[in-house]
């Protein structure tokens, strides 16, 4: 029998101020503080790298690991660490520049396109329409056949290739915000329609537009590894964990660590990154945050009962 | 019994002490605001909640045997057969995406071991009989295709496919137009005479109360704060939410007056109240109602009333 | 009395037909859809290569020196000194009679090289799909059923790994493991027999399939919780049916309407990876041959290659439609989907 003394008074203030389930799970901790070190590592590849990643040194070909070169050496003597490092600074700069390209023609075109409607939105649509029948690297094959290989025509291919889908998400929040109230009065002070666009808008479209956009970049990062992988990507001899990849799986079975290490960093980073966004998602939607027992509850915060 | 949930904002004390019984053939009212717990109390007596963020307290008696205490699988048997409910919003509550016919016709199937084609004449059957016509059209359209009078109607058929001994209509007219309103809860005391169930309206409308039931419960945040026989609450409400209730809905013969209304809210059940839930909103409340908390009297016979300062007592 | 109960047996059956009456030309208006699409996507390919800029007759050509004659009858024999349009039309002749032309380098039917590699690629592709749905389904209710229990906490973390993992990188990790621990294990060298091809390609398309397979687990498990807690299913439970009835007949057909529409768009991906999973297990699918032909310009063997893979891509997609309008009798009606 439950009593309603003031002791359960307290409890009942004590259910109601908490809330129950964190941000912060061990993996959400674990994955941002990985994300992190890559970033720092990749950021100040300069002053972190012990050597020059592309000074070759023919005699140290599939060093083992030794003091001096921490991750050993790859098949032209090269240090893979230094590799590693600078492999990450252009994988993701050049993950970063394909979601540059996308979101600032993308974003804009998707304003218009909702905002304005009509014979504009119709046409641009269809032809995001045939676009979008290709499976993504697909696309990504025709516009690098398209532009010539290499890094500069890969992010081009990739970051056009990604226009439809980030216009039509902007063009839908755009419609939908198009007739909320704050819109009309914006109107009826009389505001430019480019002010109505990108300043009142926009902004509320952002939240949804980033969570789509941080999902992009681990996704970019994928598949210019995979262009790369492929010979269609990064040239050589720029360190990048895509080309490290292709050259060492070449020579795979004299030396499986020099594929292991750049697997390793696109597959902790790609992990992280997902962790991270899902933590964040989960977090936000109470009907899917895990709910601890009746009983651990109960014994965390005091019993009732 | 008590009825308490587990949420991402603490635990909700949905149900606290209520207390009911239902003889046959009896049309039981349970009336209170949304929120007030009557529909969580009613879906308990089918284990409807998830059990495993929902603690249950006390008991809930079927001809002696306690559903509380019941397996998964027993309540399988239990469902259907001892209880069938009607929910709220027919739009949902049917399956999109199976034919409606077949929506009544697995249950025969499944729990009646019936043949495709009995079943299906059992359902053609039960369809005429809730006044869906020609049933046999109707068998093969799905939900999308009826309105939802006509879905309201199905879900009865599909509830008393297995000959329930009580009928749970959880607010089962609340999401359709006043006619269509009037027109199913004519079906229900149809059904129940022919049939001698027993039937539990659970509303927020005293007119349908009624117009339906024998007796009634009122229910305020959680508990049951009054219970009694129809006419006798009618007649002399004695817990002040009842009256406030009582008074708030629209009478023929009243034209031109002003219709009353309860100011406020129901309490948040995520805290326990000490004193009476219904202080804050109570026009007759004294000081003592704030922090002791009210015990059950008897305003005479069955009628049972959860108030320190019950209006009789003026 | 025999004989109403023969006229009533009439009725039931002839209305059970009834009901997919509308099937036949939702069908015929879908592909109205699919040839207007394949169409555009053609012009897609053909236009975007012809912008590159690059000349067809030095592919040809190479280091080698020719004369102005020489160059001017590879332009006639190969349609270019024609205008563009009448190329494309000429590239559409070649698509239609299956033979899709001549390649630039090696002076090969195109048709002849496609054919001995598409298999390799299909097979993959349409084994990866087929594995990764049937088991990510099952692993999806599962987990759904037995929500927030150990079982499902461990299929979500399997799942978010997978979802992570890359297949090509999969696919690297498998290959590095193989040839640390096996290495006796072959998985390059010629495909002889009907053997040989499914025992080279079901690791391939098992590792194909993972992050398919993750994918849909996750969207089966988020479908059916929430399946799992509508209205409908709670009165299911109500009118006294068994769980597993819930389950499965209510709630997962519901559930599997958004999950044929992930399963479509993942084609695509499968598709995309293919390419790379068969250029890691050195497999002579046309991934290799499309990389190669991208970086010699080989035009005709891009382009083809392009549309197989588009028109599988299509295709399946087409499939997938068809299944969701037998699935969802909203879809038959309004003739479109209530997703995308």
């Amino acid at each position: 029998m439950r009593q309603y003394g003031k002791g359960n008074l307290q409890g009942g203030e004590l259910t109601r101020t908490t809330n129950v389930g964190t941000l912060f799970t061990p993996a959400m901790v674990a994955a941002s503080s990985i994300l992190l070190l890559i970033l720092i590592g990749t950021i100040f590849a300069g002053f972190l790298a012990p050597y020059d990643p592309e000074a070759i040194d023919l005699s140290l070909s599939y060093g083992p690991i030794t003091p001096e070169h921490i991750l050993g050496t790859d098949n032209v003597g090269r240090d893979s660490l230094s590799r590693l490092l600078f492999g990450g600074r252009t994988a993701i700069t050049n993950a970063f520049l394909v979601v540059g390209v996308t979101v600032s023609v993308g974003i804009p075109l998707g304003l218009l396109c909702g905002y304005y409607g009509g014979a504009l939105d119709g046409v641009i649509m269809r032809i995001w329409d045939v676009i979008l029948s290709f499976p993504p690297l697909l696309l990504g094959f025709l516009f690098v056949a398209m532009f010539g290989r290499g890094s500069t025509a890969s992010i081009l291919a990739l970051g056009i290739a990604w226009i439809p889908m980030i216009s039509r998400l902007a063009r839908n929040l755009t419609i939908a915000e198009r007739n909320k109230t704050y819109v009309l009065a914006a109107k009826s002070f009389g505001f430019s329609d480019a002010r109505v666009i990108f300043r009142h808008i926009l902004p509320n479209c952002t939240s949804t537009l980033l969570a789509e956009l941080t999902v992009d970049i681990g996704y970019a990062i994928i598949v210019l590894a995979s262009l790369s992988f492929l010979g269609l990507g990064v040239q050589a001899p720029t360190s990048d964990w895509g080309l490290m990849l292709q050259e060492s799986l070449v020579y795979v079975r004299q030396s499986p660590l020099q594929t292991v290490i750049p697997s390793v960093a696109i597959g902790l980073m790609i992990v992280s990154l997902n962790i991270v966004s899902d933590s964040i998602q989960l977090y936000l939607d109470p009907e899917q945050r895990k709910l601890p027992s009746f009983e651990r509850f109960l014994k965390k915060h005091g019993t009732h009962s | 019994m008590t009825v308490e949930f587990m949420t991402v904002r603490g635990i909700v004390y949905a149900v606290q002490g209520a207390s009911l019984s239902l003889k046959q053939g009896e049309v039981l009212g349970i009336v209170g605001e949304s929120g007030c717990g009557k529909s969580v109390m009613v879906k308990s007596i089918l284990r409807l909640h998830r059990e495993k963020h929902t603690r249950y307290g006390g008991q809930i008696l079927i001809e002696g045997r306690d559903v509380l205490r019941l397996t998964q699988k027993e309540m399988g048997i239990v469902r259907g057969t001892d209880a069938g409910m009607v929910f709220q919003d027919p739009m949902i509550s049917l399956n999109p995406i199976i034919k409606i016919g077949e929506q009544i016709a697995e249950t025969l199937r499944i729990r009646k071991s019936m043949s495709k084609r009995l079943a299906y004449d059992e359902s053609l059957r039960l369809l005429r009989q809730v006044g869906i016509t020609p049933p046999e059209d109707r068998y093969l359209q799905y939900p999308f295709e009826l309105s939802g009078g006509m879905l309201q109607r199905v879900m009865i058929a599909m509830a008393i496919a297995l000959r329930p001994k009580i009928l749970i209509a959880d607010e089962a007219t609340t999401a359709l137009d006043v006619t269509i309103q009037a027109e199913i809860l004519a079906l229900l005391k149809r059904l129940r005479a022919e049939r001698g169930m027993s039937l539990i309206v659970v509303t927020h409308d005293f007119g349908v109360v009624a117009e339906m039931c024998d007796s009634v419960c009122v229910m305020y945040a959680g508990e049951i704060v009054e219970s009694g026989s129809v006419e006798r609450i009618f007649a002399s409400p004695a817990h002040p939410y009842t009256k406030a209730l009582i008074d708030s809905v629209p009478r023929p013969g009243t034209h031109g007056d002003k219709l009353s209304s309860i100011p406020g809210m129901p309490p948040d059940l995520l805290s326990v109240h000490t004193g009476c839930a219904f202080y804050p909103r109570c026009s007759v409340a004294e000081k003592c109602c704030e922090t002791e908390r009210p015990e059950l009297h008897s305003a005479g016979g069955a009628h049972i009333v959860r108030c320190e300062r019950p209006i009789w007592k003026k | 009395m025999e004989k109403t109960k023969r006229q009533r047996s009439d009725s039931f059956q002839a209305r059970i037909r009834n009901t997919s009456a509308r099937y036949p030309r939702l069908i015929l208006k879908r592909l109205l859809v699919f040839f207007p699409l394949l169409f555009a996507a053609s012009l897609v390919i053909f236009f975007s290569l012809r912008l590159s800029g690059v000349d067809p007759v030095n592919v040809m050509l190479g280091e080698r020196q020719a004369t102005e004659d020489v160059i001017f009858s590879l332009r006639e024999q190969f349609h270019l000194n024609e205008p563009l349009i009448a190329q494309y039309w000429q590239w559409v002749k070649e698509v239609f009679s299956g033979s899709f032309g001549i390649d630039y380098i090696n002076r090969q039917s195109v048709a002849v090289m496609i054919g001995q590699r598409a298999p390799i690629t299909l097979g993959l592709v349409i084994m990866s799909t087929t594995i990764g749905t049937v088991i990510a389904v099952g692993l999806g209710v599962l987990s759904a059923v037995k929500q927030n229990t150990i079982l499902d906490r461990v299929i979500s973390v399997a799942v978010l790994i997978f979802v992570s993992a890359p297949s090509f990188l999969v696919a690297i990790g498998t290959l590095i493991f193989l040839t640390v621990f096996m290495p006796d294990v072959a998985f390059t060298g010629a495909i002889n027999s009907v053997g040989d091809y499914f025992s080279r390609l079901i690791m391939p398309s098992f590792i194909l399939a993972l992050y398919m397979l993750a994918i849909v687990t996750r969207v089966t498990r988020s479908g059916m919780i929430i399946q799992l807690r509508s209205a409908y299913a709670t009165a299911a439970i109500a009118k006294g049916l068994p769980m597993r009835v819930v389950i499965w007949k209510h709630c997962f057909r519901n559930a599997f309407i958004p999950v044929l529409t992930i399963v479509t768009i993942f084609i695509g991906a499968a598709i995309s990876s293919a390419v790379l999973v068969e250029s890691v297990f050195s497999l002579p699918g046309l991934g290799g041959l499309l990389t190669q032909a991208i970086k010699t310009n080989n035009y005709p063997i891009v382009q083809a290659c392009l549309f197989i893979l588009l028109l599988l891509f299509l295709s399946l997609g087409l499939i997938a439609d068809l299944i969701y309008m037998a699935v969802d009798p909203r879809a038959r009606i309004a003739g479109k989907k209530v997703l995308t």
